[in-house]
């Protein structure tokens, strides 16, 4: 049995696939920046910048106005075409400097900060197998997404996601899903209109793989108060859990089509709970923690998932919902647990869960007008909606393991995405916004990507957030909900890309 | 005396009317130009007179390309006008089918539609000649386009008026049409469906793996759209009413493929406007896109990317035939009116202009034509390249066909036009076939 956070397992194996997905193909591509017949290269070199707007109060220093990330990155994708099927790899290197706030960070906590940002992996490995026309075999480390949802997840949970380094904010998710080795048969049935794919995870993966990958080790994106707080060094994760366990296998299927003028899909998945829960020693989920006092665990979950979408003319607007049920969902209960000193440390209890998603996508012809923007631009209102169907208060369940805040019985999100374009899309601004219409608070992202020729791309963004309620060290409280967490975490960022 | 002078006139007469044919006759020829002239800034007002084929320069050249070649730099190299081949199964397909196409003046709509022509004898006099001809181009499926329109790669470049070339884009369109087929049944179906489309990018890599599926359907509603995000690995549906916005960045409408692509009741109205002669590029040089080539100018050899405003084609112009005809536009078009040239025998379009909300002339599409050899054995025509002008912002969009562009591609059928397909093409599990 293995504790705390894993890394690769041999950073050599690494490195080697790289070397060899580079030799097998550098040679005949460097001088082509285009497909050909067998073979692409592709990929990007990338700078990350960013700098407290505010100070997190875990530090005595002010850190407001401080880097907190400088990372340099280098992505790398490779496809090889036959007749019979291709082979795909994406690898990618991440290496950060440490800033003089990440430094600060990392003499409070109890890990080496750089050794959780740096990462040499490859993400990505496939091969697909094109069997006829109608039926392709892709069988590797890949990315498969489910579901129609911005921000949240209902039925696109077959893969977690790494919020270490960049929390959800990355606005490619790409970059944030941790892929899963699977086999992915995906069959298209034209008479039917539409597709039946088959999905199994035989289970080969790495732990630090599976589920949602929190920084619960203190570092810049540790919810507020915990920067500097290395939790995994008393509460580790256990992969193998009697309830979850990570080498056993998951699988389910999705049906996609059409009918008449509707979009839809059907789902069902087999697969660990996405968010780890605690399992504390006080009252045991299964089998007790392996230390002895408690771990993070993945219990095992099905879900269930239908999504459908449906162009409405007379309005000119695209009208999309997705509803997923997770049955036995795990949850943290006690809210003042230890007179509020390990809140969510009471134990587990499962709950169905109802996530519903209703979304409004409309072209707004008047951002020409009053914007100036070269073509409409694209808004997007989206409501999502938790609902734990057998609520019971007395449950006392934490919305977050570490935070006294009970959870309801549903909690409602609202966003907005509006952008725009100018100059043929070489000045892309962004404006989303969120709002906790249950418990309070919100965010506000404001964005512009400049492209320049072929290659060069800048991002520029703030990340504001707003809360109603939030923790401060050391502090018993009951009152902090998603956006507290983020509390003093307003960020400026830059990305520059250099693609190819 | 007298009567020997008049003699002696009359003995002369047949001699002077020789001469004065032959003076004639040699100054006709003078007037005549030359295959291969080009037509530039520097020559273009000596040669409105001048003929070519029997008709004056001047009467070949609508006011807005006379312009184009007096301050933008337009020039055109003259060539003989050669017949375009024709599929000779769309002429069966038009004697069969012709007849049970009828045109309702209240709906504007054709029904009945199954392959060849629609209206085949439209007169000038007829009150809904224009909606005839627009019914016309819009079923072009069979031919000139094929059953299936397959251009897996061609590149869009974005063009500067000023500096010149700013990017370069590879993408793929894939048109298979549901109806007007020549290849089996006419029509796919219930007949409620007139094409499906694939629209996607491969390069730069920021934008490879995105596009749209489109249906387009037979009763004028707006099509049902898809896009694939590739950032996000997901399809997302798209409101129907884009048909009259940019493709991507470019400065193309979705509805300029082809410079009109558009259900034509989409449009307000047309009206014919004439008939006539223009010079248009009926015969396109190839290649038009040489892959091997990395210098821009020398990869894209039909576009003059060296001199300003880095825009114009560099091809061969030949007399065609076509009508004319004025498009009114919806209140959320971008446009308030469209004129679009169209060949009286290919149904193709050559050129577009484009007027904005104040009645200015604000863009220009022209399309290069080029007869082509389907993969089956048939004979297409397609649009070698495309220029779309914006003369506002001084910027311009051409896209460039590659030499894996063709009609008809063996083992390619309707179904190979799918959502299904544009997700694969998104996940890299799709190819540019050899």
């Amino acid at each position: 049995m293995k504790y705390g956070v894993s890394r690769p397992k041999t950073l050599a194996v690494t490195v080697g696939g790289l070397l060899i997905i580079m030799l097998m193909i550098l040679p005949s591509s460097a001088s082509a920046q285009i497909d050909s017949k067998h073979f692409s290269l592709h990929g990007f070199v990338r700078g990350h910048f960013s700098m407290n707007l505010q100070d997190p109060p875990e530090t005595e220093e002010d850190d407001a106005y401080d880097l907190s990330m400088v990372r340099g990155t280098l992505y790398l994708e490779a496809n090889v075409f036959w007749d019979w099927g291709a082979i795909t790899a994406i690898g990618r290197a991440d290496k950060e400097y440490k800033t003089d706030y990440l430094q600060r960070l990392d003499d409070l906590s109890s890990i080496d900060l750089l050794g959780e940002y740096d990462r040499l992996d490859m993400r990505e490995w496939y091969a697909d197998f094109f069997i006829g026309k109608r039926v392709t075999l892709r069988v590797g480390k890949q990315q498969v997404v489910w579901g129609k949802t911005d921000f949240f997840r209902g039925m696109d949970i077959i893969h977690g996601f790494d919020f270490t380094w960049r929390s959800f904010l990355e606005v490619e998710n790409e970059q944030l899903r941790k892929p899963l080795i699977l086999g992915n048969l995906q069959i298209e049935i034209p008479k039917a209109k539409g597709s039946l794919q088959l999905l199994v995870r035989p289970g080969w993966d790495r732990d630090k793989d599976i589920g949602n990958t929190y920084d619960l080790f203190g570092g810049r994106w540790a919810n507020q108060p915990n920067k500097g707080v290395n939790f995994l060094e008393g509460v580790p994760y256990n992969w193998h859990h009697s309830s979850g366990d990570t080498d056993d296998p998951n699988y389910g299927f999705r049906w996609y089509g059409t009918l008449g003028k509707v979009e839809y899909s059907l789902a069902y998945y087999k697969t660990l709970n996405l968010d780890p829960v605690v399992n504390t020693i006080f009252n045991p989920f299964g089998d007790p923690p392996l230390n002895g006092f408690g771990e993070f665990i993945y219990p095992e979950v099905d879900m269930y998932g239908v999504s459908l979408n449906y162009y409405w003319p007379a309005p000119d607007m695209v009208v999309r919902t997705e509803i997923s049920m997770t049955t036995d969902q795990p949850y943290n209960i006690g809210t003042n647990f230890f007179d509020g000193a390990l809140p969510g440390f009471g134990g587990v209890v499962q709950k169905n869960t109802v996530r519903t998603m209703l979304a409004l996508d409309k072209q707004m012809r008047w951002a020409q007008k009053v914007l100036g923007a070269s073509r409409p631009a694209f808004f997007n209102f989206q409501l999502f909606d938790t609902w734990l169907t057998d609520f019971d208060k007395n449950d006392d369940i934490v919305a977050l393991a570490g935070f006294g805040a009970p959870i309801n019985a549903h909690t409602t999100i609202l966003t907005v995405i509006l952008g725009w374009n100018y100059k043929n899309d070489r000045i892309n601004p962004t404006i989303a916004a969120g709002v906790d219409a249950t418990n309070g608070g919100g965010f506000v992202i404001p964005s512009v990507e400049f492209a320049w020729g072929n290659h060069w791309r800048l991002r520029l963004e703030a990340d504001l957030f707003f809360n109603s309620g939030s923790k401060l060290p050391g502090e018993v409280e009951q009152d902090t909900y998603l956006f507290g967490y983020f509390a003093n975490n307003n960020q400026l960022v830059s990305r520059l890309t250099f693609q190819f | 005396m007298t009567q020997r002078s008049n003699r002696g006139l009359q003995s002369m007469a047949p001699i002077v009317l020789v001469a004065v044919c032959a003076l004639l006759t040699t100054a006709a020829w003078a007037e005549e130009v030359k295959e291969g002239t080009v037509i530039n800034a520097a020559n273009l007002s000596s040669l409105l007179d001048k003929e070519f084929e029997g008709k004056t320069i001047g009467s070949m050249l609508p006011e807005n390309i006379q312009w184009m070649i007096r301050e933008q730099g337009l020039t055109m190299t003259l060539r003989h006008s050669e017949e375009v081949p024709v599929d000779p199964r769309w002429v069966e397909a038009t004697k069969k089918y012709s007849g049970g196409v009828t045109y309702d003046p209240e709906t504007r709509l054709a029904s009945g539609y199954k392959a060849g022509l629609c209206f085949p004898d439209v007169s000038m006099d007829d009150p809904h000649a224009a909606d005839k001809l627009m019914w016309n181009a819009y079923y072009v499926g069979g031919w000139p386009r094929g059953d299936l329109a397959n251009y897996p790669l061609f590149a869009f470049l974005f063009i500067n008026g000023d500096k010149g070339l700013e990017r370069v884009q590879h993408w793929a369109l894939i048109r298979s049409f549901y109806k007007g087929r020549l290849d089996g049944e006419p029509v796919i179906g219930d007949g409620s469906i007139d094409f499906k489309q694939l629209l996607f990018a491969h390069y730069p890599y920021d934008i490879r793996g995105i596009g749209t599926f489109a249906i387009r359907y037979g009763n004028g509603k707006y099509d049902d759209s898809w896009a694939y995000l590739r950032t996000v690995r997901r399809t997302r549906r798209l409101s129907g009413g884009t048909w009259h916005d940019p493709i991507g960045g470019t400065d193309q409408l979705n509805d300029e493929v082809e410079i009109n692509s558009a259900f034509p009741t989409w449009y307000t109205g047309f009206k014919l406007l004439e008939k006539r002669w223009i010079l248009a590029v009926a015969h396109s040089r190839w290649p038009v896109w040489d892959q091997d080539k990395k210098k821009p100018a020398e990869a894209f050899p039909l576009v003059d990317l060296e001199n300003k405003p880095y825009w114009n084609p560099l091809d061969d112009w030949e007399p065609r035939e076509v009508y004319v005809i004025d498009a009114t536009t919806p209140d959320t078009h971008p446009y308030s009116r469209k004129v679009m040239y169209l060949d009286t025998k290919t149904w193709v379009y050559y050129l577009g202009e484009f007027y904005d909300k104040k009645g200015d002339f604000w863009k220009v599409g022209i399309f290069n034509m080029r007869p082509i050899k389907t993969a089956d054995g048939n004979w297409g025509v397609i649009s070698n390249q495309g220029h779309t002008i914006d003369f506002k912002r001084r910027h311009a969009t051409i896209f460039s066909h590659g030499k894996q562009s063709q009609f008809n591609t063996l083992g390619v059928g309707p179904e190979d036009v799918s959502l299904e397909v544009l997700e694969a093409a998104g996940q890299g599990r799709w190819r540019v076939p050899e």
